[in-house]
């Protein structure tokens, strides 16, 4: 059976759970950050050996791991940076994502690992494209200002393979070209301390003038391009990147299994009018985000890509626990929600839609019953026929 | 020394004709963040500027999507560039354009990121020959920027006085929310945020975005005895924000050591001031503290966290090392969220179903009895 061409999906792994997770539930690729070098200071990172078990973990899945270099590195990080190479192409790092030229230089001098222009560079056009392809980036991850079919146009310019954003929060700025953390915070936002200011209420007026209006004006819509899939593999994108290193579980695993599904349902079909579109929307709809928008995808971001609240649409689906273990005899949940005997709960499976079932009985690890569970403990549910270790259990499930 | 600025109009040239500055910046509406000449306006001054003795740049700073660097090169294209002695850039579209299709010297913005000498040096060596200046961060401190001069094969030019640029969008943010503000006329706004004690922020979208600037002015006049020896070639003073072009006269006179002009400077300019980073950039020193160094994978003997803790009775230990494994006898040491260490030696172990284990390797869990002090997260390692 012919299969048809599909673009890479890559996920973001903020942890090597996080990591297995998104693999697991269909990404073919994704990016990490190590200790330092990366733009999230604050997320948990990867040290030396965890980005070894990484690799392995993901190259014997097919799948490619990328690990970020994109934060603006000062000369002394630039010096320590050979040596961190050194064990990246030990550990058989598939690409590098960068942004500065000192970066790309110090890489191409220091080991043979691709580099992928990050989108910290803002790269938007043919000619910068063209640019950074004579500066050795064997792949550019678009700015988000890009529509499909400007990419297209690089793309047919360059011969560069393309990535562009298909999920996730955007900045609001030209990626690189936002410094409001460094001046009012403090923090080097393009060195990994963005303190997310744009997010932040403003009260607007003219000078002088006493009407002022209240506004979340710099803060924008959360990506979603599921709707225009067929676009991007249409404009042969090689690489499909969902934002979100700092995110939870549930999101890297919903969003992976999400677009993993319609990429793998394009293989086999060569259409996306799949039964599945409907619970596939659905299911993005369930984990937290803001409302959802296409940027530029098609056309320049408008008015209604303005997010005008300052919290999240908190989901009601919240994930239970994930499976750690199933045996014959039991599935051992690890606790991330309280929930009861008589929650419904649904098991999500690395493909295919979800399994609902009530948690008729919970036992702690010494087999007595608990009457609820608190997060940060391991539980036994009764043996589950489908469950597999990484599934994710979510709360909330609808009979 | 070269001083330069960008100008707007033909009164903003006289002025700094008469303070006797070097060189002008020349930015339209259709290439320029902030420019509002036509093509034929920006010719006019360019000519008066050159005939006047000053150098004339061409400012295209605009960052440019595909559609808007077709639409820029319309623009680009109708300019008379023999009025121009140089080209201004900063999208490395307009940098490789520039370099293809003209044979301008030029100058090349590398005002975002961009703060280590490898890259720096690299933008040198790629652009060639036509490289006559570069635009360097004013985050570098002035200590560094004294060493890059040093190393730098070309002319650098930093800010002395100059709004600080925050935020620069392609998104039109501020007219949907003011129904008066029609047309592609720019439109400004001040800003105050509602989650921080900031305020003042100036907001403007015109043509080609949205962008805010900080409530201060950035100014190296008070240190311009320090700066001077720095090694720097250019310095550029933007005084359009403030409207306030009167003051290139003292500023030049104040720069040649003309007279102590300091204090009526600072009087007149309309806006507060601060030094920015020129002292020391520490703007990433918080970041240690942002996540819990305890918690981090060491290299060394790393076997795998607490997952679950029963007080008095057991501690339950994912083995996350494929690695690493451990046996009866057994020494180990816990490492809590909060640093301390707990040592002890595997007595006893069981696996989920109760049954007593001798040994266990990756993706098992481990049941050990209940060690005081340990909670969930921390982190296992072999004590070899």
């Amino acid at each position: 059976m012919k299969a048809y061409w599909t673009p890479e999906l890559l996920a973001p792994a903020g942890s090597l759970e996080k990591l297995k997770v998104a693999i697991m539930y269909g990404a073919n690729a994704v990016y990490l950050g190590g200790q330092k070098f990366g733009l999230r200071s604050a997320a948990d990172n990867f040290t030396y050996e965890e980005i070894l078990e990484a690799c392995e973990f993901a190259h014997s899945r097919d799948a490619k791991v990328y690990v970020v270099l994109n934060s603006f590195l000062h000369d002394k990080e630039i010096e320590e940076l050979p040596s961190f190479l050194q064990h990246l192409e030990k550990a058989k790092v598939d690409a590098l994502i960068i942004s500065d030229l000192g970066v790309i230089q110090t890489v191409r001098q220091n080991c043979h690992i691709p580099v992928h222009l990050s989108t910290q560079a803002s790269c938007l056009n043919t000619y910068a494209a063209q640019w950074w392809k004579k500066m050795g980036v064997t792949r550019i991850v678009l700015g988000r200002e890009v529509s499909i079919d400007e990419a297209r146009a690089i793309k047919e310019a360059t011969g560069l393979e393309l990535e562009m954003f298909i999920h996730g929060s955007m900045c609001m700025a030209y990626s690189g070209n936002c410094v409001i953390s460094n001046y009012t915070q403090g923090r080097d936002s393009n060195r990994g301390g963005c303190a997310h200011s744009c997010r932040f209420e403003y009260s607007l007026g003219e000078e002088n003038s006493l009407e002022q209006k209240k506004a979340f004006f710099m803060s924008s819509k959360d990506l979603e391009g599921l709707r225009v899939l067929q676009d991007f593999i249409d404009a042969g994108i090689d690489s499909l990147k969902v934002e979100g290193r700092m995110k939870s579980h549930h999101y890297v695993g919903t969003i992976s299994k999400v677009y993993g599904e319609a990429l793998r349902y394009y293989q086999q079909q060569g259409h996306l009018l799949s039964d599945d579109l409907l619970r596939w929307e659905e299911e993005l709809e369930k984990v937290t985000h803001r409302d959802y928008t296409l940027a530029s995808l098609k056309e320049k971001a408008g008015e209604d890509s303005i997010y005008a609240e300052r919290e999240h649409n908190n989901s009601e689906f919240t994930i239970a626990g994930m499976v750690l273990e199933a045996t014959d005899d039991h599935t051992l949940v690890e606790v991330r929600s309280r929930f009861t005997p008589n929650d419904r709960l649904e098991i999500i499976p690395f493909s295919g839609a979800s399994t609902l079932f009530t948690a008729t009985e919970i036992k702690d690890l010494a087999n007595r019953q608990v009457e609820y569970t608190r997060p940060g403990t391991l539980v036994k549910l009764p043996p589950m026929k489908n469950a597999k270790y990484f599934n994710l259990i979510r709360l909330g499930g609808q009979a | 020394m070269i001083l330069t600025a960008p100008i707007r109009s033909e009164e903003d040239l006289d002025h700094l004709i008469a303070a006797n500055f070097n060189e002008v910046i020349i930015g339209t509406k259709g290439l320029s963040r902030f420019g509002e000449l036509t093509p034929s306006q920006a010719k006019a001054l360019a000519q008066k500027a050159q005939k006047a003795g000053l150098k004339t740049v061409l400012d295209w700073d605009i960052l440019m999507t595909q559609n808007i660097f077709e639409i820029s090169l319309g623009e680009f294209h109708s300019m008379d560039l023999s009025c121009f002695d140089a080209i201004r850039v900063q999208d490395p579209g307009a940098l490789e354009y520039v370099l293809e299709k003209t044979t301008h010297p030029i100058q090349l913005n590398l005002e975002s990121g961009n703060h280590n000498l490898v890259g720096i040096l690299n933008w040198v060596n790629a652009v060639g020959e036509r490289l006559e200046r570069l635009i360097l961060s004013f985050e570098l401190p002035g200590q560094l920027m004294a060493q890059y001069t040093q190393k730098v094969p070309v002319p650098i030019e930093w800010p002395l006085l100059t709004p600080i640029l925050l935020f620069y969008s392609p998104r039109s943010l501020i007219k949907p929310l003011f129904p008066d503000a029609v047309g592609e006329e720019a439109y400004q706004v001040m800003g105050k945020s509602e989650e921080s004690p900031h305020s003042g922020f100036k907001v403007l979208e015109n043509r080609h975005g949205t962008f805010m600037f900080n409530p201060k002015d950035f100014s190296l006049l008070d240190k311009w005895q320090e700066v001077k020896e720095l090694g720097l070639r250019a310095f550029r003073f933007d005084l359009r924000q403030g409207n306030c072009f009167d003051l290139a006269s003292p500023l030049a006179a104040m720069l040649r050591g003309e007279g102590e002009l300091l204090a009526e400077i600072k009087e007149r300019y309309p806006a507060h001031a601060i030094r920015g980073f020129f002292s020391a950039n520490k703007s990433d020193v918080l970041f240690k503290k942002l996540k819990n160094a305890q918690l981090r994978r060491r290299e060394t003997g790393f076997l795998g966290e607490v997952m679950d803790v029963m007080k008095k009775e057991s501690i339950a230990i994912h083995l996350k090392n494929p690695n690493e494994s451990i046996s009866l006898g057994d020494e180990i040491r816990i490492q809590t969220p909060e640093g301390k260490a707990k040592l002890t030696h595997l007595n006893s172990m069981f696996n989920t179903n109760g049954e007593e284990i001798v040994n266990a390797s990756y993706g098992d869990i481990v049941i050990i009895p209940h060690l005081g002090g340990v909670s969930i997260r921390s982190a296992v390692y072999l004590n070899s």
